[in-house]
């Protein structure tokens, strides 16, 4: 009677065929930076390039202890700033639960890594990631770079959030959050594999 | 016992548009969630708020984590729960 559980577990070589149907998925590709599909071998050289890259941490998110997502943070640098992201890969997931990823951002970012800024780049197309940003009051700028998907070319806006103010919005954020979405979020765990 | 159904669709065109989420078009059994025009946000009001109206939320107890995919069993989730209360 706890409610859904959401857990953040190191990626594995196990897990890379399923990230990798995940990413491949229309739905995702168009709304990644990136939208090339990757194949199985692309896939096994971008897992061995991980390995001991500091700079870089994949998550497979577990609802109630199925995979359904990734959540990843990379350009880290020690003691200042990274950039995030995420995807739900699955279709069968708890409705709502893209708000607890935002915070697990935010809660990994500060918390366990320690860093000053964390850094978040979304296609202006990608309208609920740009509105889960804007609810969570990430500061915004036009950015400079564009993508182009088809015949269409779109901007990339930069959401950014500092330490401490994280720090000064985070309580009051769990208050504003829908109730069910706030006991997640205080019970979400980051399990890493070192 | 009559289903949810019509109480559920009613509330979430209302937190579509609180939410100013512009739904895709008529909702259907077969309409999968994640395409229907309800984001995140709006999905996390709904259940709120029907958690006001119907008393329980039927996923802290969801058995074997079966969330759902499409409308139908998003909506046989509610009528389940409700049905194991009476």
């Amino acid at each position: 009677m706890s409610g859904p559980k959401i857990d953040f577990v190191s990626i594995t070589k196990s897990d890379i065929e399923q990230v990798r149907n995940w990413r491949n998925k229309p739905r995702i590709r168009q709304n990644s930076l990136d939208d090339s599909v990757i194949s199985s071998e692309q896939q096994l050289n971008w897992f061995n390039g991980l390995l001991g890259d500091n700079a870089r941490k994949y998550f497979i998110i577990h609802l109630d202890g199925r995979p359904v997502g990734v959540l990843n943070f990379f350009e880290i640098l020690e003691g200042e700033s990274c950039k995030w992201g995420c995807y739900i890969g699955e279709e069968r997931v708890w409705p709502g639960m893209g708000l607890v990823l935002n915070f697990a951002s935010l809660e990994y970012a500060f918390h366990c890594m320690g860093l000053n800024k964390l850094v978040g780049e979304v296609i202006e197309s990608n309208h609920t990631a740009l509105k889960l940003n804007r609810y969570f009051e990430w500061s915004e700028s036009p950015g400079s770079k564009t993508v182009a998907r088809g015949e269409d070319v779109f901007r990339v806006i930069e959401f950014s959030f500092t330490r401490d103010s994280w720090a000064d919005c985070r309580d009051s954020m769990l208050d504003r959050l829908p109730e069910q979405i706030s006991r997640a979020c205080q019970k979400i765990e980051f399990i890493e594999v070192r | 016992m009559k289903s949810l159904e019509p109480v559920i669709r009613e509330l979430l065109i209302e937190t579509a548009d609180a939410t100013d989420c512009e739904l895709t078009g008529e909702l259907n059994a077969d309409t999968v969630l994640l395409e229907c025009g309800l984001d995140s946000i709006g999905f996390a009001f709904l259940v709120a708020r029907l958690e006001e109206d119907f008393g329980f939320d039927p996923f802290v107890a969801l058995e074997n984590a079966e969330y759902p995919r499409t409308w139908s069993e998003f909506v046989s989730i509610y009528d389940n729960h409700a049905s194991r209360e009476v």
